[in-house]
């Protein structure tokens, strides 16, 4: 496999470019969406390992996105981290209780953190290659 | 109200005083006016019973006078008399004949020819006793003496007199002994003599039962007699007695019969007199001893009766018992000879009704006085004039009494206008709607406000039960509308729901109160809806403003910490700062939205079995890394085995890490922080204890307080929220247990959390 590229959904292009440096220095490939429907886009055309996205966005939000990721072929597999203001812990979403995404992140988060959450689905693969 | 009086010991003592009074005055006679009245009457009422036919009356009259001439007549006429009447059994010859005159001798032949004429003899004043001059029989002498009463009416006479040494027996009394044969028993003379030795001494007095009035008796004319109108046969074997009646000559005896109208001759007197000693049916008096108890018992049962009964049925059963004792009394008169004076009982009867009537009305009184203390326990403002007048009889009886209860009736009277003015002013008022239901659970009152708003949204409010189950839908609470109508009469516990209705926001509150037996439902109603409104403003303000804080934040947060590794020397360090004061905000903003989230209600508490054990270890490594970069050793006391507990282990976890991170923050390099667990009986205890700074013992009340920081000069460098402990007691608390500080400045603290051990199942 070769790098693995995680998907960064975020309207803040400050937040975006933030993971895009702490990520890129762990030497993962980055690509950043604006929103939900930017990010399916990019779903399309590449294969993402990861996907971390913002809930409040406009077009589509977080929420939507999860659910649409979740209900494809394609997206069912990827991990999704949910960034929150909220507390990790209480996080779990009760608007859309159908899907939930794999990991919550709160905001604001450090680069440890950050790895920590990634290294939950990535590491083990990183290792065996 | 109630008709029993209380019997009090004071209350019967009056009343036997009153009773023993009266007891006096009848013996000294007050009563005797009514008593003879009553005797008098009973004589009256019975009328004439039809006396024997052995007593004959010869008058000398109007008409004999007429033909023998001017009184005194010639004594020759009772000579022919006694010739003319010589069949009879007995002459009696009523006239006193101490004079003597030449036809004495005669008369006295023939007197003493028959041998059973008895003449009367006259005791004088100075105690001589006049013997008739005509010849006679000592033994057919006796006094003619009769005996008036107060009111000079005749009821009674005495059938023995003594005179100085002599013994002069009544001339009736010769008659009843010669004519019947019998002996007249007299009393023991010996023993009445000692009592007095001057004057005429009465014995043997009775009670002559008259037959009837004027002309009872049969009677015929003197001068009828001599003409020899009669057969000589009229007279045989009969008591005649001869006497004066014509008018002038003779004094007129009043007797029971005659009160007001012509009294009777003596003779007549002479002749009830004979008539009761022959048929023996003298009247006697209940002795007085007895009829004095009987008083006194009959007053006493009369007495408790008028306690126990009411004031109506006294006054109808106290007039029912007079008229049937003088029934009794004409009664026992007239069929059994026996006289019972019945006015001290009718006076009896009388005081006995008005003890029990004043003991009744004491009583009420009584009751008054007690009402008017419940009415002042009851006011705003007690009375300014606070004089027991108004208590007992003198506050009914006396001028200044009623003029003190008129005061406080007044007074009374305008703080009720003043209260009511106030309940109304304030529950009428439209400031919030106001809703009565009396004991019946039917509405009784409901102000505009109140009745505005239902009737808008077509609730009935016309009975407390349907009207709960028409706001049921509305209410936030969604609580148990059977359980609240059940208990909407039970005094504990005002219930306070939320209603929504109309896009607007309600509190309702429940109470209940009783006034005397009844129980009365208030439901108050305050428009909350800015409040609602604020506060969903607030939670949306703080939501808005903490997610717009969080974005900037991340960026700064990330930034910096990117910066602080890839600089270097001063600028490196100023880049940390940037970093770690942002951590510190975010630290803040969370603890403060933690603490947003208990007071809303929004914090979501999970309860487990949890093992506090656990926890401690937990927090100890967790607190490990602060720790030893203070140089602080964490040491943990816990005994070897505790019971679980049902509380929130995350939560829980991070009080006690707060306390801990506290402990450490307040604590100079090097002083040992311990964690001690202890399983107390009924809770378990966990104290965080620290040789640090301490708290100023002025300051240690307000530490919970939100953004209250200590200040000395020691800890004025170390920074921090002010809401740490806020959020470690309202998260404790929220979990039913408690959080306790106890510090000595400069020695250092302990912060204690207990949690009472919940019964399982």
């Amino acid at each position: 496999m070769g790098v693995k590229k995680i998907l960064i959904v975020d309207d803040d292009p400050d937040i975006r470019l933030l993971v895009d440096f702490h990520m890129s220095s762990e030497g993962y490939e980055v690509l950043e969406a604006s929103d939900g429907m930017d990010a399916l886009n990019i779903i399309n055309e590449n294969t993402v390992d990861i996907i971390i996205t913002d809930i409040t966005m406009p077009n589509m939000d977080g929420y939507e996105l999860i659910r649409k990721l979740k209900e494809s072929k394609k997206g069912i597999d990827i991990p999704i981290i949910l960034l929150t203001g909220k507390k990790e812990e209480d996080s779990i979403i009760t608007e859309n209780t159908e899907y939930q995404p794999d990991e919550f992140l709160s905001k604001p988060f450090t680069k440890d953190a950050l790895l920590k959450k990634i290294d939950k689905f990535l590491h083990k693969e990183q290792y065996s290659k | 109200m109630f008709k029993r009086a209380h019997i009090t010991v004071k209350r019967i003592v009056i009343f036997l005083i009153l009773i023993v009074s009266l007891i006096l005055f009848d013996f000294a006679g007050f009563f005797e006016f009514f008593n003879n009245y009553f005797y008098d009457l009973s004589f009256r009422i019975r009328g004439l019973i039809p006396p024997e036919k052995n007593i004959l009356l010869i008058k000398i009259d109007d008409k004999s006078l007429k033909r023998l001439g001017r009184w005194p007549i010639k004594r020759s006429y009772y000579t022919h008399l006694i010739e003319k009447v010589k069949s009879a059994h007995t002459i009696m010859l009523d006239f006193i004949m101490t004079e003597p005159t030449l036809e004495d001798k005669a008369l006295g032949d023939a007197i003493k020819s028959h041998g059973r004429v008895m003449l009367p003899l006259l005791i004088e004043d100075n105690i001589n006793i006049n013997y008739p001059a005509v010849p006679h029989e000592m033994k057919n002498t006796g006094h003619v003496q009769i005996e008036q009463d107060g009111d000079g009416v005749v009821r009674s006479v005495y059938h023995t007199l003594i005179a100085g040494s002599k013994k002069v027996p009544s001339i009736t009394s010769i008659i009843y002994e010669n004519y019947t044969g019998k002996t007249f028993k007299r009393e023991n003379i010996n023993r009445v003599y000692k009592k007095k030795t001057k004057g005429i001494i009465q014995c043997d007095r009775m009670k002559i039962n008259y037959v009837g009035g004027y002309d009872s008796f049969d009677n015929i004319s003197f001068i009828d007699v001599l003409d020899n109108i009669y057969p000589p046969n009229l007279f045989k074997d009969k008591i005649v007695i001869v006497g004066l009646t014509a008018t002038g000559t003779t004094d007129i005896i009043r007797t029971p019969f005659l009160k007001h109208r012509k009294g009777m001759p003596g003779i007549e007197v002479h002749a009830n007199i004979l008539h009761t000693l022959i048929l023996n049916n003298a009247i006697h008096d209940l002795p007085a001893w007895l009829r004095w108890l009987l008083a006194l018992i009959f007053s006493l049962s009369v007495f408790f009766l008028f306690m126990i009964i009411s004031e109506k049925w006294s006054a109808i059963s106290g007039i029912f018992f007079i008229i049937s004792i003088l029934i009794l009394s004409y009664i026992s008169l007239t069929v059994f000879n026996i006289w019972v004076a019945p006015t001290l009982y009718c006076f009896c009867i009388f005081f006995a009704f008005l003890t029990s009537y004043i003991s009744k009305f004491e009583d009420a009184v009584a009751m008054l006085g007690n009402a008017y203390k419940t009415l002042e326990s009851r006011l705003r403002w007690p009375p300014e004039d606070k004089q027991n007048a108004y208590h007992g009889l003198s506050g009914l009886f006396t001028k200044k009494g009623i003029n003190t209860q008129v005061k406080v009736l007044k007074d009374v009277g305008t703080q009720l206008s003043f209260e009511k003015e106030l309940s109304d002013r304030a529950l009428m008022s439209d400031i919030h709607g106001v809703l009565l239901f009396g004991k019946g659970r039917e509405r009784i009152l409901i102000n505009e406000y109140a009745s505005g708003l239902f009737n808008e949204h077509k609730i009935d409010t016309s009975i407390a039960d349907t009207f709960i189950k028409s706001i049921a839908p509305f209410l936030l609470e969604r609580p148990d509308i059977e359980s609240i109508i059940k208990n909407l009469y039970n005094e504990q516990g005002n219930p306070t729901y939320t209603l929504a209705i109309g896009k607007r926001y309600f509190k309702i509150d429940f109470s209940c109160f009783s006034v005397e037996d009844s129980k009365y439902l208030l439901i108050i109603i305050n428009d909350i809806t800015k409040i609602k409104e604020l506060e969903l403003l607030k939670s949306h303000l703080i939501s808005v403003v903490s997610h717009e804080l969080k974005n900037p934040m991340t960026s700064i947060l990330g930034f910096s910490e990117i910066l602080s590794k890839n600089l270097t020397g001063k600028m490196q360090n100023f880049a940390a700062i940037i970093n770690r004061e942002t951590e510190r905000l975010v630290r803040f903003l969370n603890t403060f939205l933690d603490i947003t989230r208990i007071e809303e209600g929004r914090q979501p508490v999970k309860l487990t079995q949890v093992n506090l054990k656990e926890v401690i270890e937990d927090v100890a490594n967790a607190s490990k890394p602060i720790a030893d970069i203070n140089k602080i050793n964490i040491q943990t006391d816990v005994p070897e085995d505790i019971d679980n507990i049902i509380i929130d282990k995350d939560l829980t976890k991070q009080c006690i890490f707060n306390l801990v991170e506290n402990a450490i923050k307040y604590s100079p390099q090097g002083r040992d922080i311990i964690i001690r667990l202890q399983d107390l009986d009924e809770t378990i205890r966990i104290d965080v204890i620290d040789h640090g700074y301490g708290i100023k013992e002025e300051d240690l009340e307000k530490i919970f307080d939100k953004f209250f920081r200590s200040s000395s000069e020691k800890t004025k460098n170390i920074k921090g929220s002010g809401l740490g402990l806020t959020f470690v007691k309202e998260a404790i608390e929220l979990q039913g247990g408690q959080l306790a500080v106890s510090s000595k400045y400069n020695e250092g603290s302990t912060f204690s959390i207990v949690f009472p051990k919940q019964k399982m199942g």
